[in-house]
């Protein structure tokens, strides 16, 4: 007799490349990639909070590949940890360092600073917290300045503040527009750019001037009563926008007038709109990572622009492959509506390895099967 | 305060074998006894000068307790039970007692036959060592002597492997040993009674990992034979008998139905025979799905693997055989391996760990020429795979085990030393309480606050019960009693002070306390009285209060207010009893604020 647990597990032998999985003691809220070896989680019990540094299993790393079968570590190592006041909401590292950024999930917008731990100790020390004067009530994102060790950090248009994570000296501007952020990164080292939750709209910002200035404005052509949540991600070549009716929209870097390209993924979500991520694969545009939805994160193949002539409208797309784990392996007591993704991220080396996170704690690192006839 | 000790003579920031010394309401306990898998000296084996440096050990220890069968939680013991000299009683589960000689008399062929190694135990030193073991049932409570028990818990960590519970008096430790707070296919996980020890002892060699879930290494494991003998190569798979066969081929079994594959799978006899007969007699032992397969058919009657004959090496194409020893250093696991090796679409699959001496210790470090007997040289072409299926709590099991028994303190054995400064913090915050972790050597001392039972007489609990209504007494509020604390016999009484007196033919005395206060007040003193009486009530408004005819104010039983004086200056009088001295001296306090100023 065959468990229907065995069932998903036995099928899982041709669907992936690699699959580990772990069960954290909470659930986790941010995640960020520390180098190609290690990761910082935050997670919350909903009453404690922490933040760990985690080392990757040597059997996950590309490097130690070819003597595989000898490897015995398959276990997340935590380097470091520590207990934090809040849920993080938002976490980011700042390269080239060993410190890292939090955003609590509290009403008041503020950065904190975190030291990860040294050979000395596996402590993370808070260094510094730096308010935002600005704040309106809800956390803010941040991202850190492309080769600095500045972060940009802000929850709206008109209360984004530059911070020196060394110093902790802040300069807090903003422009005339006061639509709530849902994602920001930069395009080059300069140009930083925001997404406007509620209507999708893309605003820039050039560095070089000061954040007052809306450098470039890309509207999103939503129909009036359209209304959902919007998020984005920055690829090499543009933006991919990610709507919660499922919808994903590409923006051209040199080109922000117009989407050049709209999908439809059938994904549809009604409320909780926080976990809402895509991630696309480097160097191949067309593979795109989307959770949040729901327990599963999908990965779609959109259609080559170039294949799809002057037509840029509501191509509609089914998944290639869908990371079902999280629910397959939850536990009974779990119910299905309530286990969600959180995020997930990609191998900034091995791009095709994927952490993801779901609500229950659950981590889990996998590369699928893009050989399989599925 | 009392003391509990915990020296760790092996475990404690190190990896590699397990022994600590307890001391616990003046008894002496070794909690595991194992061996070094890392040396071949002496150093192999706990020092045991830290317990007595000359004589025997009977002398300083009550007992010893062994957590599980693994050579570095027991062995030690006939070296030390034998060698350095111990006659007291050894406890260790029923399983562990049955297959600890194996793995010691296994353990004692290769050190001293193979490796021609002296200062070892014999196997008659083994066979007399067993003889001191008294073998324990799960929540069984074990009668040590007049004043020590101990009782074990399920582990889930091997086939046998306990936990177990010590008291002494009315102090009491939890030892862990290895355990698993995950059930898998063999067996089920660690559980134990929220018995509030003094102390857990825990191992902590997983607690700052996460674990990698077990049905992720069961996916591994058969994806590598399926991809083997995908390719028409043979897959050989070295098993302990006892150890996790029988898993592996209930999950291949299971495989190979779902796939529909027609690969051969084999299994050598002498592993079926042993296995059976371990798993007959321990079956209550392993998880539900064991438990339910075995109902069904005998351990070893699968529809896919079949019995192994040697003339089966040499056969063309794909198979997979499991068979024992798992280190590969005899009988028929060694006997194919050296067939299989030359070939590199062939695959050998470690399941477990090896000790240093063996072909499947030499292999897993990458050795890939083997000089074997007669010194031939064997080429080792085929694929080496190592896949461990042992199972250990993680950082997130041990704060499971703790919130469980809820411990008052916590010491963690079995780690590494400079990286774990972080779970002590959260295990202090999360829990409040303390955690130590001493190094091997160091001894780590633990105050305990000593409770001491008392009787308590009907007629007082009686009389308290009436204070506070007909409802029982909430047990988890402590509340005060008073009472005459006596001892009869042996035995501590606290009774009702008048049968004390009346018992004893004394006289009762009353202590009391009087005060006066002197103020200047203009007007009657029936003035001051209202006022104070009207202060009375509203500060002391759950004490029966009663304001008598002649202006004087009695509150609960014995405190009395009286008030006198003339038209301009006022005395107030405030006298209470011993037994009502925390209302009396509030009273008094509060007149003074706010008459006299």
């Amino acid at each position: 007799m065959i468990d229907e647990a065995d069932d998903w597990l036995f099928d899982s032998i041709a669907l992936y490349q690699n699959l580990y999985m772990y069960d954290l003691q909470h659930g986790i809220t941010a995640m960020d990639w520390i180098d190609d070896k290690n990761v910082c989680i935050a997670t919350s019990s909903g009453s404690k909070h922490e933040l760990a540094e985690l080392h990757l299993p040597d059997k996950l790393l590309k490097a130690s590949q070819e003597k595989a079968g000898l490897i015995k570590n398959r276990d997340f190592h935590m380097n470091a940890g520590c207990y934090c006041p809040h849920r993080v909401a938002c976490l980011k590292h700042v390269p080239n360092s060993r410190t890292i950024a939090t955003c609590p999930d509290t009403e008041a917008c503020k950065i904190q600073f975190w030291k990860l731990g040294t050979d000395d100790t596996d402590v993370i020390r808070n260094i510094s917290t730096v308010e935002n004067t600005h704040s309106k009530g809800s956390p803010a994102h941040i991202t850190p300045v492309p080769g600095t060790e500045n972060l940009v950090f802000g929850s709206h248009l008109d209360n984004l503040c530059t911070v020196d994570s060394n110093t902790g000296q802040v300069s807090c501007t903003g422009c005339q527009r006061s639509e709530r952020i849902s994602s920001m990164d930069f395009t080059d080292s300069n140009t930083l750019i925001c997404c406007c939750q509620e209507t999708g709209e893309l605003v820039t910002f050039d560095l070089r001037e000061d954040l007052t200035k809306v450098k470039q404005e890309h509207t999103n052509n939503i129909s009036l009563d359209q209304k959902c949540f919007w998020t984005s991600t920055v690829t090499e070549f543009g933006v991919l926008k990610l709507s919660s009716t499922g919808e994903v929209r590409r923006v051209e870097k040199h080109n922000w007038s117009t989407d050049v390209g709209r999908w439809n993924t059938e994904l549809n979500l009604l409320s909780d709109f926080s976990n809402l991520t895509i991630n696309a694969l480097p160097r191949n545009e067309d593979t795109v990572y989307i959770s949040g939805f729901d327990s599963n994160v999908y990965i779609f193949n959109l259609p080559m622009l170039s294949s799809m002539g002057s037509q840029t409208d509501h191509q509609v797309s089914k998944p290639v492959f869908k990371h079902e784990g999280h629910m397959q392996n939850a536990r009974m007591d779990t119910q299905a509506k309530l286990l969600t993704t959180v995020t997930h991220i990609l191998h900034p080396l091995q791009h095709d390895l994927v952490l993801s996170a779901a609500t229950d704690g659950s981590l889990h690192a996998w590369q699928f099967n893009d050989c399989t006839d599925k | 305060m009392t003391e509990i000790t915990v020296t760790p003579l092996g475990a404690g920031q190190d990896v590699g074998r397990s022994c600590i010394l307890l001391s616990i309401g003046g008894k002496n306990i070794m909690l595991d006894c194992g061996m070094h898998m890392g040396y071949n000296d002496e150093r192999r084996f706990p020092d045991f000068t830290y317990v007595t440096k000359e004589g025997r050990l009977t002398q300083h220890l009550d007992c010893v307790i062994i957590s599980h069968f693994h050579l570095d939680h027991c062995g030690a013991l006939p070296y030390m039970s034998e060698m350095v000299g111990y006659d007291g009683p050894i406890y260790m589960t029923h399983p562990t007692k049955a297959i600890c000689p194996i793995l010691l008399e296994d353990y004692r062929k290769i050190t001293v036959e193979r490796k021609g190694e002296t200062n070892f135990f014999t196997s008659e030193m083994i066979k007399t060592c067993m003889k001191k073991v008294i073998a324990v049932n799960l929540h069984q409570t074990m009668q040590v002597d007049d004043e020590m028990e101990i009782k074990a818990y399920y582990a889930g960590h091997v086939l046998g492997a306990a936990m177990f519970h010590i008291k002494v008096g009315q102090q009491s430790v939890v030892y862990t040993g290895d355990y698993n707070m995950t059930p898998d296919r063999h067996l089920g996980a660690a559980w134990i009674d929220k018995c509030r020890p003094d102390l857990l002892i825990t191992e902590s060699t997983y607690a700052t990992t996460i674990r990698d879930s077990k049905r992720c290494r069961e996916r591994d494991f058969l994806k590598k034979v399926h991809n083997c003998v995908d390719k028409g190569g043979k897959v050989l798979i070295p098993v302990f008998a006892l150890g996790r066969a029988q898993e592996l081929c209930i999950l291949l079994e299971t495989y190979w139905d779902r796939m529909n594959l027609k690969v051969p799978v084999y299994f050598s006899l002498g592993l079926t025979e042993k296995a059976n007969h371990y798993y007959k007699l321990f079956i209550t032992w392993t998880s539900q799905k064991i438990k339910k397969t075995f109902v069904e058919r005998n351990m070893f009657e699968f529809k896919h693997i079949k019995p192994f004959d040697r003339a089966y090496i040499d056969n063309p194409g794909p198979m997979v055989v499991f068979a024992t020893p798992g280190m590969l250093h005899a009988g028929l696991s060694l006997q194919v391996f050296k067939r299989w090796a030359p070939n590199e679409k062939n695959m050998v699959i470690m399941p477990g760990y090896c000790v240093a001496g063996t072909v499947g210790h030499k292999i897993l470090n990458g050795v890939r020429k083997l000089e074997m007997e007669n010194k031939q040289m064997l080429d080792v072409k085929l694929a080496v795979e190592y896949m461990s299926f042992s199972a250990h709590a993680d950082a997130k099991g041990i704060m499971q085990l703790i919130s469980q028994c809820e411990p008052r303190n916590v010491l963690l054995v079995h780690g590494e030393a400079v990286k774990m400064e972080f779970l002590k913090t959260k295990i202090k915050q999360e829990f409040s309480i303390g955690c130590f972790m001493p190094a091997n050597g160091e001894t780590a001392v633990m105050e305990t606050k000593h409770n001491i039972p008392v009787d308590i007489s009907l007629s007082l609990l009686k009389r308290e019960s009436a204070k506070v209504g007909l409802l029982p007494p909430d047990a988890k509020r402590p509340r005060v009693l008073h009472g005459a604390l006596v001892m009869k016999g042996s035995k501590l009484q606290l009774i009702d002070a008048a049968d004390a007196l009346q018992d004893f033919g004394l006289a009762e005395h009353q202590l009391r306390f009087t005060s006066t206060l002197a103020f200047d007040e203009e007007g009657p003193t029936t003035e001051t009285a209202d006022k104070i009486y009207q202060l009375v009530k509203s500060q002391l408004k759950d004490f029966p209060t009663h304001y008598s005819s002649d202006g004087s104010i009695t509150i609960s039983d014995s405190v009395l207010v009286q008030v006198s004086g003339d038209e301009e200056s006022k005395s107030v009088l405030v006298s209470w009893s011993y037994q009502d001295e925390d209302v009396g001296s509030y009273l008094l306090q509060l007149l003074k604020s706010e008459l006299v100023t």
